[in-house]
């Protein structure tokens, strides 16, 4: 099926081919598929279907899925769900904390889909300005927190999407979470 | 930092750390002479090194939401409620499970505690218990009997738990993991479960989680099936609860024994152990922030997150046979994403790749309960164990023979029913007999009369012949009689039997014949949105008659009966109430080479002379001869009615799929493009979806130049793309000089005409509609939009009151109700009437339409607000900058709305082709950059 986004396929063939700017456009377009997923999830609700972050993923994954690429290699989707994922947490936490959005139709949609994840903004937020910070002095561990964490990649899928060994990650794992750990209770 | 301050610092901390925290210090002292900058550093570091500590340990999404409470875990000894707890027997996903004493009836009980995240939501645990009430209500030997759902001390808020018959044995789970089954076993259990499940479904109860875990075997060889509904509380809680569910679920309720029990030996059949452990209890599969409970035994539908009926646990029965009988699953993959993929994507290997001595009629069995579309699927629980139990009675029987004949039991009863190359002349009579029972269809009825002679009929040739006859007939009766048969009413086709899955296809038929016999000259069709309001209804011809004002009523109806369809249509007299003609079909549902001309020419030959060849041809031509590409269509249909977003693209799906089929399809072709069309500037730049469009339009019309849909969505494309206002409207006319009942393309036709300020012309169009389709809102509002547009709003805002009462569900009149209150500075109602319609329908275009309104009602901030929301969205989004560029306006900012009224320009955006007519713009009429914006679009000045 043609999707609404039907460059997803080239862009992330060409991703897989290793181009990094088909990364940075393929990320709004599955957020917007996100979002899109995130609606018809809450139409569904308001007919007594069930809502669940989970099933909002899961679903936007599917879509992707069923563009039958060759996935050469899975790590790749993971890696971009891992990103996905992290700038929808945290933007809908950073615009919780700054305004009231009684009315809002777009705040409360994402909200009520990503109930269980978004509770901890002032958590989330804190995490992401030091997963920033961290990028600036070591890139590569921040995107393992971001794979693992946001992304819940193991170890190894982690190392396939990054194209590191197993231990590599591990190493880099512990170090960033020590750093982090001591950066936010600064 | 620098970064080779920082590369120092991880070499460090990655030795340190590697060492016992006793050395640390001389190591780093050794290290880091004279570095004091370094050594804090990595101190700090090492400080805040916890490897066991839970600091994003947990992936986000799969996290716990808090801890749970830590009396789950009891001592033997205390109470919970009226049960004496013993000892712990487990744990499983949803909690943890004793063994424990009910002491006001000194019997034993299985106690399990729920984990408190599942039962945080009242609500919830509200709708939980109603369900396990319902549950244990269901009295069936088969399924494990509920005691109590209950509450521990309810007044300070204590856990809840179930309490349920203890049941000394193993779940078939471990019990494959400790030994093996041999087929006669494996049957034993599943005919038990299927029974189970009939008992339950009768019940409405789905058990939603059927698995190996969840089937527990007594010593006695009895099956028990365990927890039934609860899976419903563990849907909508926590994901990271789902993802362990199965893991490590080693006590389950009421189990105990690790000893096997002895499943029940069924007497007659000595088949030896039939090897096939199951793998491994499924383990938490990975994936990405969601790990989804056991997807491996998940129904497409269910691993969609649709709602599920029934037939989602006779799926995942199918998956538990698969597995006991191939020793792994049918849908496998190392992450659930790779299982997902091979859920929805694949299908199984033939069970006789891992077991060629395996009953032919087993592999029908595994096919059919895995079938992915539920009508392939076995309808009831109840049909699945009778097959089940065929099938075991078979190799008994067949069994016993063997053993009267040879010698060597085991050998031959291995093979029994399985080899009939091996066979001895009386198996083959046993293997016809097999044979027969699996082909146990439906019985078919006797034919009609009227077809004994005839070769079957395709779906697409029963319907042109329909339409033929029924055209045929209106069109003698329009030429030889006095009361001239003018107007016709097609009745939604009745489904009977009421198959869901079938649904498109009566609505299909319908609507395709409404499509065709539109075509008839001075024939007037009622529109799709009137007789649809008679769907499901039995209705009186003539009463039909005189509401719609029409002087014939087709009736008909569809039936699914094996391999065909038997279709019935009536047409009747609506003056009398007479029947004029009727006719049977029987068209198999898949592909038979056409009969079409020979069908066609006997039903003219008898009905009509008049009608010439050309014309009989011409109404056939415009479906596809291909039943499949046909029914691929009328799906289509049938999801683009249902409208929004998500429906449209399935249509889309199926429109393409029809001219995959048949490519030559030309209906099909109109139907992509016009998806195309209507998704362009709303949801796709028009860059995009345009020249999708456009192809498919003129593949459509290269295919037959005389399809009225060809040209009306040609139309579209040349209005909406090109702003070619005059080729536009001479495809406008041609598309309804060929179908003059062709509606949407009048109400399209006349918003064309109102946007060029053509008001008269535009209201003839209108009424056209309305006399079309007099009941539906849609043709009333296009009539209505008008008195919007031309500026008379009272009577817009009374008219369109009329039409949102008649239909509350929509939208659109009251939007444009809004509009108009706001045109009269009546900001008030203006602002609520908006947010009704918001109400209704969230759209990014409805909710600019608000920030509009309250922009000029002095909600200026709330306007503000979602002005930056939508600037921000589209960033990542499609928005229409339309719907940007409103909001300015209502903002009074000139130069940002012409900024945004030249984006949308420079995209060909075709909501700017509302520039002349709409109110909205008044305010920017007078500036200089209007009339070049105006001229661009090419308005005539």
């Amino acid at each position: 099926m043609e999707s609404a986004t039907p460059n997803v396929t080239q862009l992330l063939a060409a991703w897989s081919e290793g181009d990094q700017n088909a990364r940075d456009e393929l990320i709004p377009l599955v957020y917007a598929e996100l979002h899109r997923v995130a609606q018809n999830y809450l139409r569904r609700e308001r007919r007594g279907h069930t809502l669940q972050s989970s099933a909002l993923v899961h679903e936007a994954f599917l879509r992707l899925v069923d563009q039958r690429v060759a996935w050469r290699n899975r790590a790749h989707f993971f890696g971009i769900a891992a990103q996905m994922m992290r700038r929808i947490l945290v933007d809908y936490a950073r615009s919780r904390g700054n305004e009231k959005h009684g009315g809002d139709q777009l705040h409360l949609e994402l909200d009520e889909a990503l109930d269980a994840a978004a509770q901890r903004d002032a958590e989330l937020v804190a995490l992401d300005d030091a997963l920033n910070s961290l990028a600036e002095i070591d890139p590569q561990q921040s995107r393992v927190i971001e794979l693992r964490y946001f992304g819940g990649l193991t170890i190894e899928e982690t190392a396939e999407a990054l194209g590191i060994s197993d231990t590599t990650v591990e190493r880099e794992w512990r170090l960033a979470r020590a750093w982090l750990r001591r950066e936010l209770s600064k | 930092m620098n970064p080779k301050h920082w590369q120092q610092v991880k070499a460090l901390f990655h030795e340190a750390s590697e060492r016992p925290r006793a050395e640390r210090t001389a190591f780093l002292d050794a290290a880091c002479t004279g570095n004091a900058d370094l050594r804090r550093e990595v101190e700090s570091l090492l400080a805040a090194d916890e490897p066991e500590d839970e600091f994003l340990a947990q992936p986000l999404l799969a996290r716990k939401q808090t801890p749970d409470a830590p009396t789950t875990n009891l001592s033997p000894g205390q109470m919970i409620g009226h049960y004496r707890i013993e000892r712990r027997l487990g744990a499983g996903g949803m909690g943890v499970v004793y063994l424990a004493h009910d002491t006001q009836l000194g019997r034993p009980a299985a106690v399990k505690l729920l984990r408190s995240s599942f039962t945080r939501d009242t609500e919830r645990v509200r709708r939980f218990r109603q369900e396990a009430r319902a549950a244990s209500a269901l009295n069936h030997p088969n399924i494990l009997t509920i005691y109590e759902v209950g509450q521990a001390g309810a007044a300070t808020g204590g856990e809840h738990f179930i309490a349920t018959e203890f049941v000394d044995g193993q779940t078939l789970r471990e019990y494959c993991q400790n030994g093996q089954l041999t087929l006669g076993q494996a049957l034993d259990v599943l005919i038990q479960t299927a029974a189970a499940l009939t008992a339950a479904h009768e019940a409405g109860i789905i058990h939603r989680d059927i698995k190996p875990e969840n089937i527990m075997l007594r010593r006695d060889g009895l099956v028990k099936v365990l927890d039934f509904g609860l899976a419903k509380l563990m849907e909508r809680r926590g994901e990271g609860e789902t993802g362990r569910r199965g893991d490590g679920e080693k006590g389950r309720m009421g189990n105990t024994n690790s000893s096997r029990p002895p499943v029940s030996q069924s007497p007659s059949l000595p088949v030896p152990p039939s090897p096939h452990p199951l793998p491994p209890a499924s383990r938490p599969l990975s994936a990405p922030g969601i790990v989804m409970g056991t997807v491996r035994y998940m129904s497409p539908e269910q691993a969609r997150g649709l709602e599920v009926d029934h037939r989602s646990d006779l799926f995942s029965l199918g998956v538990v046979i698969y597995e006991l009988l191939a020793g792994r699953a049918p849908f496998e993959g190392e992450t659930t994403a790779d299982v997902l993929t091979a859920l929805l994507n694949s299908k199984p290997r033939p069970l006789n790749d891992y077991d060629k001595h395996l009953p032919a009629a087993l592999q029908a069995i595994v096919h059919r309960a895995l079938a992915k579309p539920l009508a392939e699927r076995y309808q009831s629980a109840q049909e699945l164990g009778d097959e089940l139990k065929r099938l075991k009675e078979e190799l008994e029987f067949k069994a016993r023979l063997k053993g009267r004949r040879a010698s060597n039991d085991s050998v031959l009863t291995r093979k029994a029913g399985t080899q009939p190359e091996a066979a001895a002349p009386q198996d083959s009579t046993l293997q016809t007999h097999l044979l027969a029972e699996q082909a146990t269809a439906p019985v078919r009825a006797v034919r009609t009369r009227r077809f004994q002679h005839a070769k079957t009929l395709t779906l697409a040739t029963a319907l042109a012949a329909m339409a033929i006859a029924a055209a045929v007939w209106a069109w003698r009766w329009h030429t030889t009689s006095s009361a001239m048969i003018d107007s016709i009413a097609v009745l939604p086709f009745a489904n009977v039997g009421n198959d869901p899955q079938m649904e498109y296809l009566p609505d299909g038929l319908t609507e395709a014949l409404i499509d065709t016999l539109s075509r008839l000259p001075g024939l007037t069709v009622r529109a799709r949105a009137v007789v649809f309001t008679y769907k499901g209804r039995e209705a009186d011809p003539r009463q039909v008659g005189q509401a719609l004002k029409v002087r014939a009523v087709l009736t008909g109806q569809v039936r699914h009966e094996g391999d065909r369809l038997i279709i019935r249509a009536e047409l009747v007299n609506a003056e009398d109430g007479t029947r004029l003609w009727g006719e049977q079909y029987r068209p198999p549902l898949t592909d038979l080479p056409t009969i079409r001309d020979e069908i066609a020419r006997a039903i003219s030959q008898a009905l009509l002379p008049q009608l010439s060849r050309d014309q009989q041809q011409q109404l056939a031509r415009q479906h596809s001869a291909n039943s499949e590409a046909f029914q691929l269509y009328l799906r289509g249909r049938h999801f683009y009615h249902l409208g929004t977003r998500q429906n449209e693209e399935k249509a889309l799906n199926y429109y393409q799929q029809a001219v995959a089929v048949d490519p030559n399809y030309a209906l099909a072709h109109a139907g992509i493009a016009h998806v195309y069309a209507t998704f362009s500037s709303q949801y796709l730049p028009p860059g995009e979806a345009i020249p999708k469009a456009r192809r498919a339009a003129q593949t459509a019309l290269q295919l037959d130049e005389t399809l009225p849909e060809g040209h009306f969505v040609m139309a579209l494309v040349k209005l909406w793309g090109d702003w070619d206002w005059d080729s536009s409207e001479r495809e406008y006319k041609r598309a309804l000089e060929l179908n003059p009942n062709l509606i949407l393309a009048h109400a399209s036709y006349s918003n064309f005409l109102a946007n060029q300020l053509r008001f008269a012309e535009a209201e003839r169009e209108a009424e056209r509609v309305t006399e079309l389709d007099p009941v539906s809102a849609y043709p009333a509002y296009v009539a209505d939009n008008l008195f919007y547009f031309s500026r008379q709003y009272d009577q817009a805002i009374a008219r369109l009151q009329s039409v949102a009462e008649l239909n509350p569900t929509n939208y659109v009149p009251i939007s444009y109700r809004a509009m108009a209150f706001s045109q009269k500075g009546m900001h008030q109602q203006a602002i609520s009437e908006m947010r009704k319609a918001l109400a209704l329908n969230t759209s990014l275009s409805l909710r600019a339409w608000l920030a509009y309104v309250q922009a000029r009602g002095g909600e200026r901030q709330e306007a503000v607000k979602t002005l930056r929301d939508l600037e921000r969205l589209s960033l990542i989004e499609r928005v229409s900058p339309i719907y940007i560029a409103r909001i300015y306006v209502g903002l009074g900012d000139k130069d940002k709305a012409f900024e945004w009224l030249w984006k949308g320009y420079e995209e060909r955006n075709d909501h700017i082709l509302k520039l002349n007519v709409d109110p909205i713009y008044d305010p920017l009429r007078d500036d200089p950059r209007y009339a070049e914006l105006s001229r661009a679009i090419g308005f005539k000045p």
